[in-house]
């Protein structure tokens, strides 16, 4: 498969993004089923999740930059910009939807704490399933 | 796979043009090669504009580069 650099960059993105989901929810889970720990045992960590993929979205996308300096330099034409605009609004309505749905839920969700995950959740898949909507439209055409 | 309705004949045309690649015509018409790629093979359809830059390196009329097609029917068909 000949992917391009912007393809190899949403790869990456997407790879980084789905990592830092199943570590935090995977603690999350750990916090749920262990009536010990609170959802406050949590902060730190997803503080950490947050700042690990800040650094790793940096480093990464700037050491593909540098391999793949002459395609960096040509930039995005009409046909990249009209896929991630697509991915964009795919990915918009799913975190709006996700929102309202939790907003609407709030009074059944026993906590805060479930509450601001359920939209991490919608937060996160919204952002996977742009990643995702892009790579399919760079294979199938647009 | 989802095939756009405009056709066009941009392969053979670079052909013709001394074999022009298609990295030379993404160059002149200020695209990626990929963009040039997913043209040819119709799985996007270019803007007016991208269409104008395109003619004009082929030297030739709109219509003789891309046809508009009102029933697409899929290779497989």
């Amino acid at each position: 498969m000949n992917l391009t650099y912007q393809e190899k960059s949403i790869w990456a993105s997407l790879v980084i993004t789905s990592g830092m989901f199943i570590y935090y929810f995977s603690r999350v889970l750990g916090v749920i089923q262990d009536p010990e720990l609170t959802g406050s045992s949590l902060i730190m960590v997803f503080i950490g999740v947050i700042t690990i993929t800040i650094l790793a979205q940096v480093v990464i996308q700037s050491v593909m930059a540098i391999i793949y300096r002459a395609e960096v330099e040509e930039g995005s034409d009409e046909r990249e910009n009209l896929i991630r605009l697509k991915a964009t609004n795919i990915s918009h309505s799913i975190l709006i939807s996700g929102v309202w749905f939790a907003s609407v839920t709030f009074y059944l969700l026993p906590s805060a704490f479930m509450l601001m995950n359920l939209i991490i959740i919608f937060f996160i898949v919204s952002e996977i399933i742009g990643y995702v909507t892009q790579l399919i439209y760079y294979q199938r055409g647009v | 796979m989802p095939m756009c309705s405009i056709r066009n004949n941009m392969r053979a045309l670079r052909f013709n043009r001394n074999e022009m690649t298609q990295q030379d015509l993404a160059k002149r018409i200020g695209v990626t090669r990929q963009t040039v790629a997913a043209i040819e093979s119709r799985k996007y359809s270019p803007t007016l504009e991208l269409a104008f830059k395109i003619a004009e390196v082929f030297g030739a009329p709109l219509e003789d580069i891309f046809q508009y097609e009102s029933e697409v029917s899929s290779p497989t068909d």
